[in-house]
């Protein structure tokens, strides 16, 4: 381009970072094309200082390692609504903004923070209005500085092109256990339909290689397993040692940008998070270390990209929480508000009465233990986000300065009146979103399957939102959340669902069960027709659309596993009328019993699928025996797949701090002495070999080491095999004790062992794989 | 010191033992009792093993049984009000009562409970005419790592001296912690500090046969210090933030330099027309 003159290109915002004279944007062509280009920036944070503080930040600023400017101007506090004076500190070095942040809170309590704990890519976007995928025409001059653009797309849009990306996907050959656990792994590509093996004898070529694949592919989107954790940080690692430059990078002036791994609580639970790896001017995704990749697919990806705000490869790794947060977060710069650096807006003083009162969940109702026929499932449709929005429950709305209203029934708390609050603001344009791609994804149903499974994709990475929200309401970190709207939220579902339930009782139905936001309803003769028009009388009264999601032929409520005689409310299983079968918390859905017993309940309950009442289900007790049988029957012939016994646990504690000699504890002293890392919240795969230890004292082994001559714990797997019989049998007659005479189960058997050995010798030399612990030296 | 010194050994008035994870009777615990729920105001501080807590019900249900009025700042889930309610059935007293006498605020983050302690306790004390107030677990939001020590640190000083702003207007403070060890372990400094900063320390000794509360440390305190060596003077208006007041300019007269303001300035211009 001749100096002076400028371009407009007609694309999209592909990716966004920070550099040190602004961020850097790359734009996608319409016509395929990548631009690099700079946009001028400089991120801000504010202070809220009295006059004294104030000056001392002034002068702060001249010792600061970076140059810094300010600006007095006022914003809005959230929970007061008040019009706050502060200090804007500008930096001029985006790279440096956190580092500044840093430098004033050596001087300044948190409490005078806001806005200062928000990646600058999001600072960006927040403060332009651009967001990562928007269509538009940008202006850049010959030295590629982003001028000025206009977007045509909106970030709310629903029906948005996107551009055609090129993708490679780069993977472990060997799949069978993760790449972690190897200590070599046989890379191979993927592209343009094509799959190729990296099979050179010497590293430095496999990397040339892999250079050659990115440099002909030049891929938009790497897409990798276990990338984050293991192969590119190796892959980059053993470049370094021989100081092959890799094309990882579009960007040839920008490094990695690298998080670590981390352990942390979530509801109890000890959780563990891979780091990320991420590149500049590319994407690299990995589909081990996103919820989103994984639950909704790029198409999930890219809806919630869009409206968060959120870089694409952050947000493909980020919680669920922190994709709301971002909308939250996006709405506070539009509307001037401040965002405070750290949570503080803690529990009002309340008598412990009302505490008493509040501090409860939704309403369960613990259904009657066996069989049922014709129950129908009525279902409010997005119960907690709609109950936010349509009641306006927020933060800074539930128990405002300026209303007396006493909205939230039972506990009397005040709902504002005066204005709509963050959480309803935000969380309306994504119950409507959904909404929109659920019924397109219906339309398409049948008709077309690409346009079905992109509304589908898209539907299911907003349902997480909606999901989450009302938890993350509560949450101790969330940047605006509060006990008492949480509180609110649960009063207006139990209210909400008493109320369904008098309506159905007056109508001559009887609750079976109810959870949260779900009835199960009983009334002989009663059609799908009069279930209809009950729910939607139930929805005008409670405010909150309620669907019939269908009448079962049959339902079954098992017994609890701590006492035979009652229920708990959220495992049953039955068949729908119009031929689907739901399943909750029984062995077939859960995530800890290995897939031989799933499979076995499986074929039973397909079995059962031919039922149309209970008195069939009975009739079916003798074929239903039989498939068990020959289940249990091929387990206790240690003939099993013993790939089909692996269990799968996470480790709550690194493996040296076991005291004890649990499974978990063997297991992962195993895997730490293979030289693999564990860290808190990791999972392990494991087959038993012997429970109790007394023959086997390693118990179980890990699947990385495990070896078919191995075999497994008989016993222990004929236990799991009885108890998910008796799950759906226990009602019919039969316990496990019973089970065990009537399967011939009965008889103890020795641990099995196997004569197969894997692996094969090819002799000549093996093509070169890159070592995960050796030391990584050029042969 | 040691245990027997202060008060009479007599058994302090337990719920039936299978009500409290408490099975034990717990000795000198009256002594504590009554000098909780009378002035003047004193910052008490009660560790041991998690019956702290149980322990710390009780005597907030006898303030109430009394007809007092109880305050609790909760940082780590541990009150039980389920505690209060056996407690006023053993009595034969309404439990809605004392339920509606004991004032509650739970925190899950240090930042949370400096807020509840600094803005929101002396307000409810003042407001609800309370004399005592319970803080539960007041370490146990201090030891989240995601909370940097420095920060930890800085709050601790400024709840600590809230806290004796209030004594000085009459209220009893006691304060429940677990003695744990903690990671890092630079953290387990901060129960430290809340025992050279507290009136009276007591440690809970849980025995099979009986417990016993353990005087370790009296009526001494150290003045809560700013970094410039002045007691903490009371607060002026609402600001009570801001600890090092007096560095910069002390560093710039020591170095001999100008102070030099840095005039506000204006962002760059951001480019873009959003349709």
């Amino acid at each position: 381009m001749n100096p002076g003159t400028q371009q407009t290109i007609d694309g999209y915002l592909f990716d966004v970072y920070p550099a040190a004279d602004g961020v850097v944007a790359w734009l996608l062509s319409a016509s395929g094309r990548r631009y690099r280009c700079l946009s001028p920036f400089t991120p801000s944070f504010y202070l809220h200082l009295n006059d004294f503080d104030t000056k001392r930040a002034l002068l702060l600023g001249a010792q600061c390692p970076v140059r810094v400017s300010f600006n007095r101007t006022t914003r809005t506090e959230i929970y007061s609504g008040d019009s706050w004076d502060v200090l804007q500190v500008f930096v001029h070095n985006p790279l440096q903004f956190k580092q500044i942040v840093w430098y004033y809170e050596r001087f300044f309590p948190h409490f005078a923070f806001f806005n200062s704990d928000v990646p600058v890519p999001q600072l960006f976007l927040y403060e332009t209005g651009l967001f990562p995928l928007a269509r538009g025409e940008y202006v850049i001059d010959e030295r590629n500085h982003l001028l000025t653009w206009t977007i045509n797309d909106a970030r709310e849009a629903m029906d948005y092109s996107l551009p055609p990306f090129s993708v490679m996907w780069l993977r472990d050959a060997n799949a069978f256990v993760p790449p972690k656990y190897r200590k070599y792994v046989q890379l191979e590509v993927s592209y343009e339909g094509r799959t190729y093996a990296l099979e050179q004898h010497n590293p430095r070529e496999v990397l040339e290689t892999l250079n050659w694949h990115l440099h002909r592919s030049d891929p938009d989107i790497l897409i990798t397993e276990y990338g984050d954790s293991t192969l590119l940080p190796h892959i980059t690692g053993l470049a370094q040692q021989l100081n092959v430059p890799l094309l990882l990078n579009r960007d040839p002036h920008a490094g990695y940008a690298t998080t670590r791994e981390s352990s942390f609580f979530q509801y109890g639970k000890i959780i563990h998070k891979d780091g990320a790896f991420e590149l500049a001017g590319r994407w690299h995704l990995d589909g081990k270390n996103s919820f989103t990749l994984g639950e909704a697919d790029l198409e999930g990806v890219f809806e919630l990209t869009r409206l968060t705000q959120i870089p694409v490869q952050r947000q493909a790794r980020v919680s669920i929480g922190t994709s709301m947060s971002s909308l939250q977060l996006s709405w506070a710069y539009r509307n001037r508000v401040l965002i405070p650096a750290k949570k503080r807006e803690p529990e009002e003083f309340k008598p412990a009465s009302t505490l008493l009162l509040a501090d409860r969940g939704g309403l369960i109702y613990n259904p009657p233990l066996g069989y049922h026929e014709d129950i129908a499932e009525l279902d409010f449709v997005s119960m907690y986000p709609t109950i936010m929005v349509e009641r306006n429950v927020s933060p800074e709305t539930v128990n405002c300065r300026c209303c007396r209203n006493e909205r939230v029934p039972e506990l009397g708390y005040t709902i504002c009146e005066k204005r709509e609050g963050v959480i309803p603001a935000t969380l309306r344009v994504v119950v409507e979103r959904r909404s929109h791609y659920k019924r397109l994804k219906k339309l398409n149903r049948g008709k077309n399957e690409a346009e079905f499974r992109k509304y589908d994709h898209r539907q299911n990475a907003l349902k997480w939102m909606l999901v989450s929200c009302f938890g993350y309401l509560g949450y101790k970190n969330a940047r605006f959340g509060k006990i008492e709207a949480h509180e609110a939220v649960n009063a207006f579902s139990r209210d909400a669902i008493l109320r369904a339930k008098e309506m159905a009782e007056r109508a001559g139905f009887r609750m079976l069960h109810a959870i949260i936001d779900c009835v199960w309803l009983k009334k002989t003769g009663a059609t799908e027709r009069d279930y209809e028009e009950l729910a939607t009388e139930i929805g005008k009264r409670a405010g909150i659309d309620i669907s019939l999601e269908g009448i079962y032929r049959w339902i079954l409520f098992p017994a609890s596993k701590q006492d035979p005689v009652i229920t708990t409310a959220n495992r049953y299983v039955g068949w729908y009328r119009h031929g689907d079968i739901k399943i909750r918390g029984i062995e077939s859905r859960r995530r800890d019993v290995p897939q031989f017993i799933k499979i076995m309940q499986r074929a039973m309950l397909d079995h059962m699928a031919a039922a149309q009442n209970v008195a069939e289900v009975q009739a079916m007790l003798p074929d239903l025996l039989a498939i068990a049988r020959n289940h249990i029957a091929v387990l206790r012939s240690g003939k099993a797949n013993p790939m089909e016994l692996v269990l799968r646990r996470h480790i709550t504690k690194e493996p040296d701090e076991y005291e004890n000699n649990s499974i978990s504890a063997v297991v992962s002293k195993m895997i730490k002495a293979m030289g693999v890392a564990l860290a808190p919240g990791e999972m392990i795969e494991f087959i038993i070999l012997d429970q109790s230890g007394k023959k086997k004292p390693e118990k179980a082994k890990p699947l990385a080491l495990y070896a078919f001559e191995d075999g497994y714990d008989i016993e222990q797997y004929t236990e799991f095999a009885l108890k998910a019989v008796e799950t759906l049998l226990f009602p019919l007659g039969y316990d496990v004790e019973k089970l065990r005479e009537e399967l011939g189960a009965g008889l103890p058997r020795k641990t099995s062992g196997r004569g197969v050995r894997q692996g094969k010798d090819t002799g000549g030399a093996p093509p070169f794989q890159i070592p995960l612990f050796a030391s990584l030296r050029e042969p | 010191m040691s245990a027997g010194r202060h008060g009479t050994q007599q058994r302090y008035p337990q719920p039936p033992a299978m009500y409290s994870s408490l099975v034990t009777p717990v000795l000198q615990a009256e002594e504590l009792m009554q000098r909780f729920s009378r002035p003047p105001g004193k910052v008490y501080l009660l560790y041991g093993d998690r019956p702290v807590f149980d322990l710390s019900m009780n005597i907030a249900s006898t303030v109430v049984a009394e007809g007092g009025h109880v305050v609790v700042a909760d940082g780590g889930n541990r009150f039980n009000a389920h505690a209060i309610i056996r407690f006023a059935q053993y009595k034969g007293r309404n439990p809605d009562d004392f339920l509606r006498s004991v004032f509650v605020s739970r925190s899950f983050t240090c930042y949370q409970m400096e807020q509840t302690i600094v803005n929101r306790l002396p307000e409810i004390c003042r407001r609800q005419h309370v004399h005592a107030a319970l803080i539960l677990g007041l370490l146990d939001t201090f030891y989240d790592e995601q909370a940097p020590l420095r920060e930890v640190r800085q709050i601790l000083v400024r709840v600590l001296a809230t806290l004796h702003e209030l004594k000085q207007t009459g209220v009893s403070l006691l304060l429940a912690c677990t003695n744990r060890q903690v990671w890092p372990e630079e953290r387990n400094t901060l129960l430290a500090t809340l025992k050279d900063r507290s009136d009276r320390v007591y440690r809970l000794d849980v025995r099979p046969e009986v417990s016993q509360l353990i005087l370790e440390q009296e009526e001494h305190t150290i003045p809560i210090i700013h970094r410039n060596g002045n007691a903490v003077p009371p607060a002026k208006g609402g600001d009570r933030y801001g600890t090092h007041h007096t560095d910069l300019h002390e560093h710039h007269r020591q170095r001999d330099r100008r102070l030099v303001e840095v005039p506000a300035g204006t962002p760059q211009g951001r480019p873009g027309t959003l349709r």
